[in-house]
């Protein structure tokens, strides 16, 4: 404590890592998340660096004694950029052995040299997988497979036909006689992407991949999104679970882009309200399993390829199916769930597959937490904040 | 110009709490005039209802015989000097001066000029830049004076104004009020609990107890005619004794204490219920001047050594004590020795026993 | 009894090095940071010197987002004032013991719950099927319920206020308990009424906590985010949610840029404030 050795780290040439490591233990100012616990060099158990929401608790006990792995669960934070960061400049890969991340990074993060491809071999249950999610644009690499599909849904627009009567477009959320009577979500990576879906597949603009939009096809999607705000279209942009009820449960928006489970959640609270299937497709998202370089140099990709072989083997997608809703895009969910009905219900882990099925049978554009011009994307929000 | 106060039958009551209970008074414009009486005796409280910062909860206050009632503070010709002064803080001395020239649109050389003239008054001249905060306790007192004098209220009010002092600067702030009470001919009303300061200022002084007054006089008839044990008590006449009969002609009596016959000043006024005898210890005699003087042969219980004197305790047949005072020099009497002290006219009054605390 | 300087020092020692480790390091990394170069790719930072954060303030409108905070903290903060006077001062002169004390354990009620909550509950009572619309239906004063309630500026601004009230309550409630009542009575007793008596004696003397007030005020509302969040229109923005919005992309020069700007601000007001207040007054044991 007698010296405080800041400025002279500052004015050194420190590598980036160190600087990070600095950073962890000092600035709490720096949003990048508590220490994780340190991964264990055991025989078996793996440090697994992921979305919150793909934690399963205690149950990873019980998928332990199934698949002979057990996770070291640390939360990631789930956004993209402080994710990177850690991985490219921190000690991300001293410490974990497979990320499970927002889909869009892993092209990003192979380039770099930060992950590792799989071996799809070691991976038996890989084959199970529907063909759609591994049809995700950017699981693969010049040719190999860095990100393994571990979540997967797609979203549209909750709405009230009892206002509206049948919706089937996104043009709803644009339509001025509904003026100051829909929402959005507060987020460039989801805003964009209904934005530009609509305008490509309803107003045939020239536009690409929704989900990794060019430098004019954002400024054509942005400049929309701001004429419409101007024109008081949106009565606010929501974020978070309780914010997108609450829109729906107190009748502020008769229609707004969101997640599925607040249709539930309305429902629930006795308020008529459906899901739309647009013609103009679901946005889709995935969460991916990427085996990071830190496991391959500490020889723990097997172990790491018989974890995320685990993940697909129905036991974790049966689990997460019921405690979240998620899916996990395999048929294996409902064979497990049919060898144990104590456990799982079969006819409702058969009824989520086909419900999420369904939405991948028609058009969808993929969500990507890291387009080529994120940085545009975040220079667009803002112009669209300030409009 | 002074002004006369009535008050007419005012009480003031905190809940239960009576706190000033039916009292009327009249003070004359120009007089000085003290409440005087211990804590919580109601004193404080009739002041606040002078000055407006009270309102009373029953009975009437005039000026000049013109009803105060919803006249606040403010807009009253009564100015204050308060206990904890109240000096504003963020201001200079001539600041805090003339604080309330200027809310009656004085400015320039007017105000300064009363100002100057104000700390003048007080003896501090020249110290009208100075920060208030940095001023001794009795500068602090004067600025506080000048403050309400420069006003030349038609009534000054003050809330034990010496309270906090050491006793050179009570003694010399006290001749101030008296010079100043002169000089300004306003009606001072000052609340104290400190004999001596009522007794050196006051014309009159009225003697307050749980919230009534108990006597209302100049200040020897205090002395003279208490009107009750209470008052004797409180202005320090200790020896009040209680008789077996007391026998009348006119105005003289005789009251027989533990069979001994001493004569008496009755009452001007009819005594109804029951009386103590107090003796005033200034006009008892001991030694050679007794003889001739009528009086009583007492036993000496004590005698404690005051330093100038010697405090004699001396008993009755049944009991009862007075004190006289022997020069120091005197021989120490004897305990259980007899000693006759002789009375001097208007040694022993005949009082109403209100207030006489129980035998015990 | 008289400490010796070695124990004033061990006395001094921890807190004050506790101050530079949790307080002004992070603030000294921040400030240097702003300086230097971002590298996309890795959305990560390097040593070399650049504006780049800083240019990137004047584009995409990011200015006009500090400008309205320091709009809003303002009047905020005034508002705040507004409504904590005249509390301050019926606590500390009008009610009695017990009263004030429960007034003031009202006040701190609100901090009893998260600012998410707090937040979240204005939607509900703001909202068009909420509280204030039913009833303003129900009395017929309106046939529809009244938009602008929620999701706007007038929305954040109640859900400000409500949030950083006692912020400015509690320095007032505090510099008044150290006026002499006895000074008020005697400026009535001079023939000030009560604005008089205000604007002569009591806000002079009670300045620092006003000025203690609106800072406490300024610089929480500066801070913070849910309110616009949860209370403003479409992209309604604050600086902690643009900077919210920056870290998502790990862009830490700009973010720490957005950060030194405002910063420089709050001190600048700090030192301003204490220079013409005296803020440290606050503090003192003045004689009276």
């Amino acid at each position: 404590m007698t010296k405080w050795k800041v400025p002279d780290a500052l004015r050194s040439n420190l590598q980036r890592r160190d600087m990070l490591k600095l950073m962890g233990s000092g600035a709490a100012a720096m949003a990048m998340g508590g220490l994780p616990r340190m991964a264990m060099a055991q025989d078996a158990t793996i440090a697994f660096w992921a979305t919150a929401t793909l934690d399963i608790g205690d149950k990873w006990q019980q998928f332990a004694e199934q698949e002979g792995v057990m996770p070291e669960f640390t939360d990631n934070g789930n956004d993209v950029g402080p994710v990177v960061a850690r991985l490219a400049a921190g000690n991300a890969n001293d410490l974990f052995d497979l990320g499970g991340f927002q889909g869009g990074a892993e092209r990003e993060l192979a380039r770099q040299g930060l992950i590792a491809p799989w071996d799809v071999s070691k991976i038996p249950n890989y084959e199970s997988v529907w063909q759609w999610a591994k049809d995700i644009p950017y699981l693969t690499h010049e040719g190999k497979q860095y990100g393994i599909p571990t979540v997967v849904n797609a979203d549209s627009i909750i709405y009230r036909p009892d206002k509206l009567g049948k919706v089937d477009s996104y043009g709803v959320i644009f339509d001025p006689k509904l003026k100051g009577r829909v929402a959005m979500e507060d987020a460039w990576i989801n805003s964009a992407v209904f934005a530009a879906m609509y305008l490509k597949e309803s107003e045939n603009q020239p536009i690409g991949d929704p989900g990794n939009l060019t430098e004019a096809e954002l400024g054509l999607v942005m400049e929309f999104l701001i004429k419409h705000k101007r024109d008081g279209q949106f009565r606010t942009f929501w974020n978070g679970w309780e914010q997108g009820v609450q829109l729906v449960a107190d009748e502020e928006v008769d229609a707004m882009t969101g997640w599925e489970p607040i249709v539930y959640e309305g429902r629930k609270r006795g308020l008529q309200v459906e899901y739309a299937a647009p013609v103009e497709g679901y946005e889709g998202w995935g969460n991916n399993a990427v085996l990071l370089n830190g496991a391959v140099e500490r020889g723990m990709a097997d172990v790491a390829h018989k974890f995320v072989n685990g993940l697909l083997g129905g036991f974790y997608g049966c689990e997460l199916g019921k405690s979240r809703g998620y899916m996990v895009p395999t048929d294996k969910n409902l064979a497990y769930a049919e060898e144990h009905p104590d456990e799982y219900s079969p006819e409702e882990v058969k009824l989520l597959a086909d419900h999420v099925k369904a939405k991948f049978s028609g058009k969808v554009a993929w969500q990507n937490c890291r387009p080529d011009n994120f940085q545009l994307y975040e220079e667009w929000w803002q112009k669209l904040r300030n409009a | 110009m002074a002004i006369a106060i009535g008050i007419d039958n005012v009480s003031r009551h905190f809940g239960p709490l009576r706190a000033v209970d039916g009292v009327s008074l009249d003070i004359k414009a120009g007089e000085f005039f003290t409440l005087l009486g211990s804590s919580g005796c109601g004193k404080s409280t009739l002041l606040k209802l002078i000055g407006g910062f009270d309102a009373p909860s029953a009975g009437r206050i005039t000026f000049d015989g013109k009803d105060m009632a919803g006249i606040p503070a403010n807009r009253r010709p009564v100015n204050t000097v308060f206990q904890g002064l109240g000096l504003f803080p963020h201001m200079t001395v001539a600041q805090n001066v003339g604080y309330g020239l200027r809310l009656r649109g004085l400015r320039g050389k007017v105000l300064d000029d009363k100002v100057a003239e104000a700390l003048e008054l007080v003896q501090l001249a020249g110290f009208g830049p100075r920060d208030v905060n940095l001023l001794s306790g009795g500068q602090r007192q004067r600025v506080a004076l000048a403050r309400a004098l420069v006003m030349e209220p038609g009534i000054l009010l003050l809330d034990e104004p010496l309270t906090g002092l050491d006793e050179g600067l009570r003694q010399q702030m006290r001749d101030e009020f008296g010079r100043l009470h002169k000089r300004t001919g306003a009606t001072f009303i000052l609340v104290t609990h400190n004999q001596d300061e009522a007794l050196s200022l006051s014309d009159r002084i009225a003697v307050m107890h749980a919230g009534r007054i108990e006597q209302v006089d100049q200040p020897q008839r205090f002395f003279d005619q208490p009107a009750n044990a209470f008052v004797a008590r409180f202005v320090g006449i200790e020896a009040l004794l209680r008789p077996e009969t007391v026998e009348r002609h006119g105005d003289e009596g005789i009251a027989t204490i533990a069979g001994q016959k001493l004569p008496v000043k009755l009452a001007t006024t009819a005594q109804s219920g029951s009386t103590v005898i107090a003796v005033r210890s200034d006009r008892l005699v001991v030694g050679d001047g007794a003889a001739p003087l009528p009086g009583a042969t007492l036993t000496v219980v004590e005698s404690v050594f005051r330093g100038l004197h010697r405090d004699v305790k001396l008993a009755f047949a049944d009991g009862q004590t007075i004190v006289v005072a022997i020069p120091a020099d005197r021989d120490i009497p004897a305990v259980g020795a007899a000693m006759k002290v002789g009375m001097k006219p208007g040694a022993a009054i005949e009082i109403s026993s209100s207030g006489m605390p129980e035998a015990g | 009894m008289k400490a010796s300087p070695s124990t004033i020092f061990g006395l001094v020692f921890l807190p004050l090095a506790a101050i530079l480790v949790l307080g002004l390091a992070p603030l000294a990394v921040v400030v240097v940071w702003s300086f230097w170069a971002w590298d996309p790719s890795t959305y990560w930072i390097k040593p070399d010197f650049s504006l780049a954060g800083y240019a990137a303030i004047l584009e995409a409108g990011r200015w006009t987002v500090i400008l309205s905070t320091l709009v809003k903290a303002l009047l905020a903060a005034l508002i705040c004032l507004v409504i904590a006077y005249p509390t301050a001062y019926a606590v500390t002169f009008l009610a009695s013991r017990r009263l004030a004390v429960v007034l003031l354990a009202l006040m701190t009620i609100p901090f009893f719950t998260s600012y998410l909550i707090r937040s979240f509950s204005w939607r509900l009572v703001l909202g068009r099927t909420g509280v204030v619309n039913t009833f303003l239906q129900d009395v017929g004063l309106t046939s529809a319920p009244i938009d602008w309630l929620l999701f706007s500026d007038f929305a954040v601004m109640v859900g400000l206020v409500a949030s950083y009230l006692p912020f400015a309550t509690f320095p007032l409630v505090l510099a008044m308990g150290r006026v002499d009542s006895i000074v008020l009575s005697a400026a009535r007793d001079l023939g000030a009424g009560f604005w008089t008596v205000l604007r002569t004696i009591l806000l002079p003397l009670t300045l620092s906590g006003v000025f203690a007030g609106f800072l406490f005020v300024f610089v929480m509302v500066a801070g913070s985010s849910t309110e616009v969040q949860m209370l403003g229109g479409a992209g309604a923005s604050i600086v902690s949610v643009m900077i919210n919005d920056v870290m998502r992309v790990a862009n830490y020069p700009l973010a720490f840029a957005i950060s030194t700007i405002v910063l420089a601000v709050i001190l600048g007001l700090v030192l301003i404030g204490n220079w013409t207040f005296g803020l440290a007054r606050l503090f003192e044991d003045r004689a009276q």
